[in-house]
């Protein structure tokens, strides 16, 4: 009995096969570089501090649509400037905490300081250290004004009258005056720290591992990201049939 | 190219949507309430160095804060404590009663994926467990797939709890039964 001959195949055809899987080779190893080295960082997000590093490059902020933040109220105690920017606060160049509603005030008491909203009181101490952040009694109707400009009693104005809170600020009394107390007022905050926070907070809105998840999945290309992605999926695919065909025709390691 | 910058605003704005949905399984005053069948007590758990670094320890970072409130009863205390599981916090309510961990619930839940960690079946895990030397839980806590973040951040929570209960209501105790 005769053995069978393995059919050749068409020298032409293994030309072009060769040719086209080398080419898309090298396309497709290109972006499987990119997604490697992508799906690895995602990997591990906290090893290489993705989630930790903002976004600097106002190209790449811009491109994500995120508008510039916005500088809400400043007021001074002593030298500090203490400013809102979008819900945030900062003691001239530093952040001190996230805040609810507008900023209504700032006081610098014996042992802490006291940084009002209309919705709640954030407490730090002299070194700006968070102590305590919370929100006023039911009693209190909200939104809060105003708070006075004088520490002894703090006042704060609400809509439904004025209020004291005691040291620990858990209980606050309902308090009239014959004359209305001065309430705080504005400062303007210094260009170059005014520059500083808003670039800072604007940051806060885009970290590294969402624009390193944006690019793996291609969505960073917008509509035709994803799609490019899909035909690379399908590329990886025929290169992966095509090599191994290709190779049980020689059958070498 | 507007096509393309349009698509990214809807991606990241839907992802922002997303990561900011809130769902308040319980509000924080309710549990405090089904904890005590008297009213408890407020007190403020004030941070000292110490406490700080071994806080610091047990999360992983920084206490975010130097005064914990607390709700007590002999000894019996209740904390809402807040930590963040992969993006947003998780808000949780544990009573810790002679060391041991009676109740943890989470009351508001604001990530995206991992919120089976608010089940009973999982929660119920905690119920017993109270801290040893290594500053560790002594029972074990099974996982959830898909949600080992938010399974991380209320272990870490459950250990602070029964941190803060051993220094603020067991020790307070002891020493008061010295003096």
């Amino acid at each position: 009995m005769k053995n069978k001959k393995p059919q050749r195949i068409n020298p032409k055809l293994a030309f072009h096969l060769h040719r086209w899987h080398r080419r898309f080779g090298v396309i497709s190893a290109l972006f499987l570089m990119l997604v490697s080295v992508t799906g690895l960082l995602l990997q591990h997000p906290e090893m290489f501090k993705l989630t930790q590093q903002n976004v600097s490059s106002s190209w790449l902020l811009n491109y994500y649509g995120i508008a510039p933040s916005k500088l809400g109220r400043t007021y001074q105690s002593g030298t500090t400037y203490f400013s809102q920017v979008d819900q945030r606060v900062y003691a001239n160049e530093q952040f001190v905490s996230d805040i609810k509603g507008e900023l209504i005030g700032v006081h610098q008491l014996e042992s802490f300081i006291v940084i009002a909203s209309n919705y709640q009181i954030t407490l730090t101490t002299l070194e700006l250290e968070k102590i305590d952040t919370f929100g006023y009694p039911p009693s209190i109707e909200l939104p809060v004004r105003n708070l006075s400009k004088d520490k002894s009693p703090l006042v704060f104005h609400a809509k439904n009258g004025l209020f004291s809170p005691d040291e620990t600020f858990e209980h606050f009394k309902s308090i009239q005056f014959i004359r209305s107390p001065n309430w705080q007022e504005t400062s303007t905050l210094p260009e170059a720290v005014k520059e500083h926070i808003i670039a800072d907070a604007r940051q806060q809105n885009l970290n590294y591992e969402r624009v390193t998840l944006d690019l793996h999945s291609g969505r960073l290309l917008g509509t035709f990201g994803p799609l490019i992605m899909d035909f690379m999926a399908i590329l990886f695919f025929i290169l992966a049939v095509s090599g191994i065909w290709l190779w049980s025709r020689k059958k070498r390691w | 190219m507007i096509m393309m910058r349009i698509t990214v605003i809807f991606i990241v704005n839907l992802f922002s949507l997303l990561a900011a949905a809130e769902e308040v399984y319980l509000e924080p005053s309710f549990f405090i309430q089904q904890q005590f069948t008297e009213t408890p007590e407020t007190k403020y758990f004030w941070l000292t160095k110490e406490h700080k670094l071994k806080l610091t320890e047990i999360t992983g970072h920084k206490p975010s804060k130097l005064r914990i409130k607390y709700w007590v009863v002999g000894q019996k205390s209740a904390w809402i404590l807040e930590e963040i599981g992969k993006e947003q916090l998780i808000t949780t309510g544990i009573s810790v009663e002679n060391g041991k961990i009676q109740a943890l619930q989470v009351l508001i839940y604001r990530e995206s994926r991992g919120y089976e960690v608010r089940q009973n079946f999982f929660t119920e895990q905690y119920i017993g467990a109270s801290l040893d030397k290594s500053l560790d839980l002594d029972q074990t806590i099974d996982g959830i797939t898909g949600a080992t973040l938010s399974v991380r951040a209320l272990n870490t929570m459950a250990k602070s709890a029964l941190y803060m209960h051993a220094n603020a209501v067991t020790n307070e105790e002891q020493k008061t039964a010295a003096n």
